[in-house]
């Protein structure tokens, strides 16, 4: 019987999902995934989580606790460092040891680091080859997984940088091993509006109460984050005087001044998460520039475990009203 | 004759305005909601009905105010708005030169940022409602003061007491305090309303650029205390307008008619709502894990519209 390894649907899932279930797959594992966010896991997760944490780990703790019954093994990486000069949140840090000593009893976690620092390109492979002596003494079959891994993982990305959405992504990178098909969406003439945030707040629509919908819902087509290429990012921060240190912020900053110079882009939303350090400040300087570098109209909502959404309702019908008024004025002039 | 109604329903008041073609407001009422949105917009509506001229006819209503969507079923609304856009509308129709609106409302504040006419930005309140219209009352209350009088107790200090204004509970605190060791109540008053000002300042409008005009509204605009102690903080003029606690309404009556201009026909049920038996019931649909919490509305026995949920289910269902 194949060993049954856990994954919780929340956090790096929406980022590293199709390299690690290839990976863990092509050794002979059979991966549980967790269903998707539910009132219920939210409720448990922050039942046992310490008040001060956000919002995503609250829920992160919900999906553990629906797992941990369930499987042999649960794969909690510890991301430390991606990239040089730049970290992940201290909370993934932490990941491994606030899950072990907040959910108890628990199946052994699979929490081997990734630290960029010091160990240059090695760090994710050697990562991927003391994960996959769990299963195998091949390390041939390791190293092949790897590499099966990391073309799923490539096409994944590959495809959000042309504009598919995550889900779609999810399912065309995994389902079969050719590059991706779709080439980057041609605008249909709708306005666009650019979507700022880490990769569990843009995909996970428990989270970001459905923000996506609602906006599409007003005839607006979306680009996020996560539709940007590394190169584009770092052109953008490059123009900063200081360097971001954090991963996801890099991201965020660095697609907000993307969108603020797209003169297809009508609107900004920057979405950040209630008691983050990093949001805290990234959506300073997210706001500093998006208005210094012109007048694309720019709304930051923070979530919270707060179930009603009036709040974020009347604020973001208000944002696109704004955008919606200046288009017809544009469009008068014009005409 | 033809007119225009617009209905703002807020956690504190209820405010009606109809509005004529040219956009002259006819008349408005000022309510409170005391927690019973339904039985607040029949009264104000059976007001209303009886102050509008003889033969009036409604082209058009619009709802805003955290009760819009209620409102809005209710009374059979052609448009329904967030308020921050009704505020805006209203506003930019009376001072088409206005560049900052500072609104404060029974549970919320907001800043305005208005250029050339149109909304550029805006902020609304986020986790505090500390210096809205509710705490201002909680506070009257507790002095003895008729809330009414708040203001003209303010402008009588000669040197006002320092308040902490960012949060209510520690306001409240420094407030027992301050009378404690002996500070009169002007001077508390005073330093209250700079307190409440500050904290706007620095929550609400933090990032802002805060030109002029400058137009203060929302129930709280009735307070000359906080208006002296804005001119104060900004050094700049702060205009409050005659319509100062119903430009919500009445900007949701101009959303009405423009809604209206685009052709079609009001949706608007007629005064005979006053006289409906109208009620509300919640219930948590349990089909999927969003467990959402649907909103039933129903008149006499009929079931006449559901919302608040995700999927759409509920509200198609009818």
């Amino acid at each position: 019987m194949s060993v049954k390894v856990g994954i919780s649907r929340g956090l790096l899932y929406y980022r590293y999902f199709p390299l690690w279930q290839t990976f863990l797959q092509e050794l002979g594992c059979e991966v549980i995934l967790s269903t998707p966010t539910t009132k219920q896991m939210v409720s448990q997760g922050a039942g046992v989580a310490v008040s001060d944490l956000c919002f995503p780990v609250k829920a992160y703790f919900g999906h553990i606790l629906s797992l941990k019954d369930r499987v042999d093994l649960l794969f909690v990486p510890r991301y430390i460092s991606i990239e040089e000069d730049a970290y992940m949140c201290p909370k993934f840090l932490g990941l491994p040891d606030m899950v072990a000593n907040t959910i108890q009893p628990l199946p052994p976690l699979i929490d081997y680091p990734i630290n960029y620092k010091g160990r240059k390109k090695a760090t994710e492979s050697l990562f991927y080859e003391k994960v996959g002596k769990l299963f195998s003494r091949d390390l041939k079959k390791i190293r092949r997984a790897y590499q099966v891994g990391l073309e799923r993982q490539g096409n994944f990305r590959c495809l959000q940088q042309r504009g598919v959405s995550f889900e779609k992504a999810l399912d065309l990178s995994l389902s079969s091993s050719d590059g991706p098909g779709p080439q980057r969406e041609v605008n249909a003439g709708e306005p666009t509006i650019g979507l700022v945030g880490r990769p569990y707040y843009l995909n996970d629509p428990f989270l970001n109460k459905g923000i996506s919908e609602k906006v599409m819902a007003r005839g607006y087509r979306i680009i996020t984050t996560e539709s940007l290429t590394e190169t584009e990012v770092n052109r953008q921060i490059s123009k900063l005087s200081k360097r971001v240190y954090w991963s996801f912020g890099k991201e965020m900053v660095g697609s907000a001044l993307h969108f603020a110079g797209d003169p297809e882009v009508k609107g900004i939303i920057n979405l950040a998460s209630f008691g983050c350090g990093q949001d805290s400040f990234n959506s300073e300087i997210v706001s500093y520039h998006v208005k210094r570098m012109g007048n694309t109209p720019l709304l930051s909502l923070i979530f919270d475990e707060h179930w009603s959404d009036g709040g974020l309702v009347t604020r973001l019908e208000a944002f696109l009203d704004v955008i919606d008024r200046q288009g017809k004025l544009n469009r008068k002039g014009k005409g | 004759m033809k007119g225009y109604l617009g209905i703002d329903v807020g956690s504190v008041s209820t405010n009606l305005a109809v509005i004529d073609e040219e956009g002259t407001v006819l008349c408005h009422r000022y309510l409170l909601t005391h927690g019973q949105p339904i039985r607040a917009v029949q009264e104000a509506l059976r007001e209303i009905s009886t102050y509008l001229p003889k033969g009036m006819e409604i082209r058009g209503v619009g709802t805003t105010g955290s009760a819009r969507q209620l409102a809005g079923v209710m009374v059979g609304a052609d448009v329904v708005k967030n308020e921050i856009t009704a505020h805006a509308i209203g506003t930019t129709h009376f001072f088409p030169h206005a560049r900052t609106i500072l609104e404060i409302g029974g549970q919320d504040s907001k800043i305005i940022i208005i250029r050339d006419g149109l909304v550029v930005d805006f902020a609304m309140n986020t986790v505090c409602a500390a210096g809205t219209g509710s705490f201002l009352d909680q506070q009257a209350l507790r002095l003895g003061i008729p809330i009414d009088q708040f203001g003209r107790y303010a402008l009588r200090s000669k040197s006002s007491a320092r308040i902490a204004g960012r949060c209510t509970v520690f306001a409240e605190s420094d407030m027992v305090h301050k009378q404690q060791i002996g500070c009169n109540l002007e001077d508390i008053i005073a330093g209250l309303c700079e307190a409440l000002v500050r904290n706007y300042l620095n929550n609400v409008a933090k990032g802002k650029e805060i030109l002029e005009s400058i137009i203060f509204q929302g129930g709280v605009a009735a307070n000359e205390g906080i208006q002296s102690a804005f001119e104060g903080e900004l050094g700049k003029k702060i205009y409050i307008p005659k319509f100062f606690n119903v430009m919500g309404a009445i900007g949701a009556a101009f959303l009405a008619q423009e809604q209206m201009d685009g052709g079609g026909k009001t949706h608007f049920k007629g005064f005979e709502v006053i006289n409906l038996h109208c009620k509300t019931r919640s219930l948590e649909c349990k089909e999927c894990e969003n467990e959402c919490e649907i909103v039933e509305f129903s008149i006499g026995e009929e079931v006449t519209a559901y919302w608040g949920d995700r999927c759409g289910k509920w509200e198609n269902k009818l």
